[in-house]
């Protein structure tokens, strides 16, 4: 049985655990007030300001000037002012979920408002929703942190935020919960769903009594006219998961081509979005900014498909490239928009080919969105939802259903990382994957980990490391170079070497693919990684970076909270 | 206070303060969005109004297309503008584009399902796409629904249409069913009162629509049109006495016009044929017997002489008989039973060339007169 320290039984014993929950709980209503009107002041600022750049029957130049100024000036404020409110937000509030004990400082939340609201009222293919999710979650940051929370409690509220600006900037409070879960938390069942639900629920509220009660998108009523359209459903599901693999590598591919420009040019790069952007909106006007107005359009299912098939292609391109440069923005938006496109494409020529026995192309546009955002975001359960609530039409669950899962498919089997963890793997950060979702549960690393202990150095010599292994009762050890850590070397390698190696560097090589676990990883996972490299201690490394050994893990520390031979090895804190 | 107290009445404080700042930063944020909302409201009303003008003008000049992106533009700035929606509507019908506009009736009836205008408009969308039993039963609805303004107007006029829709399609029954209220309802309007004369006549009414023609000519007695409704009332009920009165009458006051020459003559054959009219001898009667015979004998002949292939052995009976009455010579005591034997003749000659070669078609005199006397 763990110990509990006197600090923490003083505190269970006074109640202020208690009251820190109920805290907590009061600051998911203030949380929701709070993300609920900053997020509608953000929308309606930046709607003005954009209706302000874009007056009707304006000049054309204005669609290249607009979005090239507008992506100069957001672009030297996040360079020069606000580095942290760059991109979408979504990959930011993970990182500081699950590096940063949940700290977003007040500066990233005021700069993401500020250069959002520049960048996406000049028209740049990005959209409002991303950078809602990071400003509700620095918020709910910023007040935990005011109140004097505990860094855990302060943690649990960023997905409050999370689902209260999501609510808010999509109106749609279940699929705003589902999607804090889902892909901020990675834990459908986490134990914040109380304050994640209630905050959501408090935000939609503040939305509607601003706004009024509007979907964000119309659609006419769907129905089923013959069940080969479920085939025609199928086959969008497999052109919209294609089209969001196009979308997410080409965003991961320009991404490292940015990032390996001169870092004196970053303030300048934002730019070469607003130019692109800027080219095509000079021939195509429709393919400025998010585009929800046309999305509308298309729903209504009056439309040329050929102009539909040039915007998905333009999105497809722009947004990459907008995103890449270095802007503020996010991509939910221009998914959304680029599954109307391809589904209104493929449901006109669906209906040319078949007039008899397909419906309306706009039914197949809203269907696209949900495959193009289950395809891009990976997160098919909140993409389902999303459509339902964003369009209230309860009928084309099905149609979507099957759609959303073949473009989830597609997606997974064409690209393995989803977008948000792509992006992160880019940043060095190792978020929780998707796959790793499930291994979150049980006794974690953290629990058996044994600190202050140091890697071999691959400068040591071979009889340094026996001697260790000796020591430790182990036949294997990180190895770091320069305090880097870079391998495992084993007693197997050594003698197994041939010519026998005198020193570490002879018998091992520096390669980031070496076996290590995080400390939220649960105990299981740590086993398998053993398993699999055949060793006996495993290094416990940062998320943020892992070369750098936080401590390690041994087979024999595994077993013994189990209950299994002896303890030593270990430290049990539980 | 002791020592120990400071640091927590700070602490307190402090938090005191975040609440307080908290709370003005919640206050200062909702005056900024009902602000920004304000202000959004007004310019989308402003430029979905500006819309929806440029679509009214658009639609009247004729430029359907045009006028249906600038209506559309005005429905999408401002949902639930069931004016806005409803010119739409009216556009899209008009472009052939009737499932669009399906859909969007939908939506506006699911929110007004008593809308009067909404339900006309449905019944006219559902005109367009052929579903004739779902367009009446929406003008119905459009009668009993809800008008906003001049309810009463709306209503006759919509009962008006559903009329004309119905004599279009040739349901008698239920078009009387309209013009007997309708014809309480219109009250003086002579084009109204006019209009539903002409649909009596179409719902084989024409006692009715004779009523409402000397209701026009009590109002205006120099109404030559009026007087030639009145006639083709009188035919139609059989009066061709007075039918011919009346196609006099409006010869009078209408004397270039050659339809009404032409109506004149017609009754004036009818009346001189017509063996049912009151106060014939039996002299007479017999002799305009004679007449359709002679008429029905000739038609027969003619059928026989196009069809003379299917002309079965009965026709020839039939034609020989009415030769041989028509040869035959007068009798010296001619009864009223001697007419009507050969008035009988004369319906089968008639009933053996119909069965040949079809009912003749428009005022064939023998048809009409065949058809009073079936009466």
């Amino acid at each position: 049985m763990t110990k509990l320290s006197l600090r923490t039984k003083l505190w269970n014993w006074t109640g202020f655990a208690k009251r820190e929950d109920q805290v907590s709980m009061l600051l998911s209503l203030v949380i929701g007030v709070l993300v609920g009107l900053t997020v509608v002041a953000f929308i309606l600022l930046t709607g003005r300001l954009a209706a302000r750049m874009y007056p009707p029957g304006g000049a054309a130049w204005r669609r290249i000037a607009v979005p090239v100024a507008g992506t100069l000036v957001s672009g030297y404020l996040l360079f020069r002012y606000f580095p942290n409110a760059r991109g979408s937000g979504i990959p930011q509030t993970k990182f500081a979920l699950f590096i940063q004990e949940g700290y977003i400082g007040l500066r990233t939340v005021v700069g993401k408002f500020v250069c959002c609201s520049i960048s996406l009222a000049s028209g740049i293919a990005l959209g409002r929703e991303g950078p809602s999710v990071q400003i509700g979650a620095g918020i709910a940051s910023v007040l935990g942190r005011s109140f004097g929370l505990s860094k855990a409690n302060v943690k649990a509220l960023v997905p409050v935020g999370c689902s209260a600006a999501l609510a808010a900037a999509f109106n749609t409070p279940i699929a705003a919960v589902l999607f804090s879960l889902e892909e901020i938390l990675g834990d459908l069942h986490a134990p914040v769903l109380g304050s994640v639900v209630l905050s959501s629920a408090t935000s939609w509220m503040v939305l509607h009594l601003v706004l009024g009660d509007q979907p964000l998108f119309h659609t006419p009523a769907w129905q089923l006219v013959n069940p080969l359209e479920f085939g025609i459903y199928a086959v969008l599901g497999l052109i919209g998961g294609i089209a969001s693999v196009c979308f997410v590598k080409l965003l991961l591919k320009l991404r490292v081509w940015f990032r390996s420009l001169p870092a004196s040019s970053v303030w300048l790069q934002p730019v070469a979005g607003g130019l692109l952007i800027g080219l095509f909106g000079l021939f195509v006007p429709e393919a400025l900014g998010v585009g929800y107005d046309y999305v509308d359009h298309v729903l209504g299912g009056d439309f040329s498909w050929k102009i539909v098939a040039l915007l998905a292609v333009m999105k497809i391109i722009a947004t990459p490239v907008c995103y890449s440069s270095g802007n503020a923005g996010g991509i939910f938006g221009p998914s959304l928009f680029i599954g109307a496109m391809v589904g209104g494409t493929v449901g006109s020529i669906a209906h040319i080919l078949l007039p008899n026995v397909t419906a309306n192309p706009g039914a197949y546009a809203l269907v696209g969105m949900g495959a193009a955002f289950a395809g891009i975001v990976r997160t098919p359960l909140t993409s389902v939802i999303m459509i339902f609530e964003m369009t209230r039409d309860y009928s084309i669950i099905v149609p979507l259903m099957i759609s959303n899962l073949i473009s989830f498919f597609v997606s997974q089997q064409l690209q393995r990382e989803p977008i948000y963890e792509a992006l992160a793997l880019q940043e060095g950060v190792y978020l929780p994957t998707g796959e790793s979702r499930d291994e979150l549960t049980g006794i974690r690393v953290s629990e058996v980990m044994r600190g202050g202990t140091e890697p071999l150095s691959i400068d040591d010599t071979v009889d340094t490391a026996k001697v260790l292994f000796g020591k430790e009762k182990c036949t294997s050890w990180p190895v770091a170079d320069e305090g880097s850590l870079r391998s495992m070397i084993s007693s197997h390698q050594i003698e197994t070497a041939s010519p026998p190696a005198r020193i570490i560097r002879d018998v091992v090589k520096s390669d980031w693919r070496y076996p290590h676990v995080h400390s939220d990883h649960p105990l299981s996972y740590a086993l398998e990684q053993m398993r699999d490299s055949s060793v006996d201690v495993i290094p416990v490394v940062s998320r943020a970076n892992i070369h750098e050994m936080r401590g390690i893990v041994t087979l024999t520390g595994i077993l013994s909270i189990y209950g299994i031979g002896g303890v030593q090895g270990a430290t049990v804190t539980r | 206070m002791s020592a120990k107290d400071v640091p927590r009445k700070t602490g307190e404080a402090r938090k005191l303060g975040i609440i307080v700042v908290v709370a003005l930063v919640i206050a200062g944020l909702a005056t900024v969005d009902r602000f920004l909302a304000g202000l959004q409201d007004a310019e989308v009303q402003r430029t979905a109004r500006q819309s929806y003008r440029e679509g009214l003008r658009l639609a009247r000049n004729g430029k359907t297309g045009e006028a249906i992106e600038a209506f559309r533009k005005a429905h999408a700035l401002e949902r639930g503008n069931t004016e806005y929606e409803l010119e739409l509507i009216k556009v899209l019908t008009e472009a052939g584009k009737s499932d669009q506009a399906e859909l969007l009736m939908r939506e506006v009836l699911e929110r007004e399902p008593n809308g009067g205008r909404a339900n006309l408009l449905a019944a006219h969308v559902m005109l367009a796409k052929g579903s004739s039993d779902t367009a009446e039963s929406y003008y119905h609805r459009a009668i009993y629904g809800e008008w906003p303004d001049n309810a009463d107007a709306h209503r006759i006029s919509v009962r008006m249409e559903l009329a004309d829709f119905l004599a279009a399609r040739g349901k008698k029954q239920e078009l009387l069913a309209e013009l007997l209220p309708l014809q309480e309802q219109s009250g003086k309007d002579p084009a109204a009162e006019r209009r539903i004369a002409q649909l009596f006549l179409a719902a084989d009414s024409p006692s009715h629509a004779a009523n409402e023609y000397r209701a026009l000519i009590k109002q205006d007695p120099r109404d030559a049109s009026a007087y030639t409704g009145l006639g083709d009332a009188e035919l139609k009920r059989g009066d061709y006495r007075s039918a011919r009165d009346a196609f006099l009458s409006a010869a009078a006051r209408n004397p270039a016009d050659p339809s009404i020459r032409y109506r004149v003559e017609l009754s004036g054959t009818l009346n001189d044929l017509d063996p049912t009219a009151r106060r014939l001898t039996s002299v007479e009667k017999y002799r305009r017997s004679l007449r359709i015979l002679d008429l029905a004998r000739s038609e027969l002949d003619g059928c026989i002489a196009k069809h003379s292939v299917a002309a079965s052995d009965k026709a020839q009976q039939f034609l020989t008989s009415a030769n041989d009455v028509i040869k035959q010579k007068a009798p010296a005591a001619i009864t009223n039973e001697l007419a009507e034997h050969v008035l009988g003749l004369a319906d089968e000659t008639f009933q053996a060339g119909v069965k040949l070669c079809g009912t003749p078609e428009g005022d064939d005199p023998l048809r009409l007169i065949m058809q009073k006397v079936a009466q």
